[in-house]
């Protein structure tokens, strides 16, 4: 077990499979094997709370799927369209739970992001830059804004130079 | 002991599943100052019209993104369709891109990796090239922007009988060997994800291979004689000569795979269609065909269902069974979408953020690189709801005789 204190300081158990799913805790452990207790200065509770959600289930579908793995070696069931199945279902299982995981407010998400940067958890970055990519997907730039709460910092000019890269047309 | 796990139902995540309600508010986080490389992420997952609007947005996501696309050769427009001319230029180290525009601009681009290949398609940012290799006849992927070439299996790992072709000695004759291959998904992105899809052969079926792997794989049990072929959302589609269209569903890259084929639309005859393409707009798949030169007609695939009526002789008939099925249906208008059609690859897009006439398909003569067809150059427009044609002139190039496309290109 691994203790994560989070910058609000607090603790949090975790089996060491569940904390190495970030790269950085994966390097730290690896450099002095006698880490127990690893302070986290940029993720507070709330979000650590829920990265650690998604290692766990994470962890545990890759697990399984190694267990099952290794049931059909050893019980030698010849068919090897047992495990593909199984695979297959798994993984679109797991594709579901993500898309459920990743149905966040705009600042869950953004903190989300900062920590799974942070972190280095590169599955749980993709989820979350991708789920960003999709907000922004089919909208306006007023909508981006509006939807971003970004002010829009440009000139008039500015603005009237930039609808002008666009300059395709035919006729 | 296992089976209990297998089944165990996944749970919705918990913070989910307590959160009291899931209505958006305003955000308060600040998304215009995020690191670099984590906008860098973001950018790399959108096509070019949502990066069109995202670079307007602020100025610090412009700069990012300008700073993101310096690397590209800047003589290439970004995002504009265009023509690639002189694509299997023998000898060439350049090639031509030409811009529709207001005026035709054209520009050379240093390219020595296409010199005497041809060209067999163009998705996502890439072409698919095959030439004369140390190896037979090698296929490659390029990115005209960054250059970078991955290697693919040689065409004489095809295993499809090529029947009057058997020595693939001709480099310029592409279309005894590969008619038309597309990329599933951006190499640049996922390079494990991307399964490259072949029609080859005299008898146009469907092969396919992925980045690294030995050889081509053929997809058994797929019909013949198919026209185009094209990807969206984890399936391959690919129309036959009649009309018929299949799906393709290649699962699983890490252990055996599983390929399945569904027929989804039945064959059936139209008089004179010389081509079809395939085409993704908005989500609806959309058959075009080329009734001679310069006339179209445009369908789309409509998925039909239907309670299946009990018969009285088999009462133990699961009741509210459904019946599911798809035909063609003709229409007059795809909205504010362009529709680009050709050889290599199709696509639409949306006439905001790239001007343009809606409801238009936009083609090029296609059938120079056909054997047995006079090459013409011609370049035009086709109004789908008024059904006329406008030629472009003056898109003539130096080399008649080779095959140019369409291709259209995001900073990735």
């Amino acid at each position: 077990m691994i203790t994560l204190t989070s910058s609000d300081g607090v603790q949090f158990d975790v089996r060491e499979a569940v904390a190495k799913e970030s790269q950085i805790i994966r390097d730290m452990i690896q450099d002095d094997c006698v880490i127990t207790n690893i302070p986290l200065a940029n993720v507070n509770h709330k979000i650590l709370s829920i990265v650690l959600e998604y290692c766990q289930m994470h962890v545990d579908k890759t697990e399984m799927e190694v267990n099952a793995s290794k049931h059909q070696t050893t019980t030698g069931e010849g068919s090897s369209s047992v495990p593909v199945a199984l695979k297959v279902s798994s993984n679109k299982n797991l594709n579901d739970w993500d898309k459920e995981f990743i149905n966040v407010d705009l600042d869950t998400l953004y903190d989300l992001i900062l920590a799974a940067n942070y972190l280095n958890i590169s599955g749980l970055l993709n989820l979350t830059t991708q789920a960003a990519a999709d907000i922004i997907k089919g909208k306006t730039t007023e909508e981006i804004r509006a939807t971003f709460n970004i002010k829009n910092d440009f000139t008039p000019e500015e603005e009237a130079a930039i609808r002008k890269e666009n300059p395709w047309a035919f006729e | 002991m296992l089976k209990p796990m297998l089944k165990k139902k996944i749970q919705c995540p918990t913070h989910v599943a307590t959160r009291s309600s899931s209505s958006l508010t305003l955000s308060t986080s600040d998304w215009a100052n995020l690191p670099e490389d984590i906008v860098d992420a973001i950018m790399k997952k959108m096509c070019y019209v949502d990066l069109s609007t995202f670079r307007a947005v602020c100025k610090s996501w412009r700069l990012m993104y300008i700073n993101r696309s310096c690397c590209i050769p800047r003589n290439i427009p970004l995002g504009v369709p265009m023509l690639l001319f002189n694509a299997c230029k023998p000898y060439s180290n350049s090639h031509k891109f030409v811009k529709m525009g207001g005026e035709i601009t054209s520009n050379d681009v240093f390219m020595p990796e296409a010199a005497n290949k041809w060209v067999c398609g163009s998705s996502l940012d890439w072409i698919v090239l095959a030439g004369v290799g140390t190896d037979g006849i090698e296929v490659n992927l390029l990115n005209p922007f960054t250059r970078r070439v991955i290697r693919l299996p040689s065409v004489d790992t095809f295993t499809m009988n090529f029947n009057c072709f058997p020595e693939p000695d001709v480099p310029l004759c592409c279309f005894s060997y590969i008619h038309k291959a597309i990329l599933s998904t951006n190499p640049a992105i996922s390079e494990q994800d991307c399964i490259i899809m072949a029609i080859v052969g005299t008898k146009r079926k469907l092969s396919y291979c992925r980045i690294g792997d030995k050889r081509w794989t053929n997809v058994e049990g797929s019909l013949q004689k198919l026209s185009d072929v094209i990807y969206y959302e984890g399936k391959f589609y690919a129309t036959t000569d009649d009309d018929g269209l299949i799906s393709c569903n290649i699962m699983d890259p890490n252990s055996t795979e599983t390929v399945s084929i569904l027929t989804l639309v039945h064959s059936r005859t139209f008089t004179s269609v010389d081509k079809r393409y395939l085409v993704m707009a908005s989500g609806c798949l959309l058959l075009v065909s080329r009734a001679d030169k310069y006339r179209f007609e445009v369908h789309s695939l409509r998925k039909l269902k239907r309670s299946r009526v009990q018969s009285p002789s088999r009462s133990l008939q699961i009741p509210n069974e459904v019946e599911i099925w798809y035909e063609w249906i003709e229409i007059d208008s795809i909205g504010d979408q362009l529709l680009f059609v050709g050889n290599n690859g199709s696509f639409a897009l949306p006439v905001q953020g790239h001007g343009g006439r809606a409801n238009c398909i936009y083609f090029r003569e296609d059938f120079g690189n056909l054997p047995g067809h006079l090459h013409e150059d011609y370049t035009g427009r086709y109004d789908i709801g008024k059904k006329s044609t406008t030629l472009y002139n003056g898109y003539a190039h130096d080399d008649e005789l080779l095959p140019s496309f369409w291709v259209n290109l995001t900073p990735w």
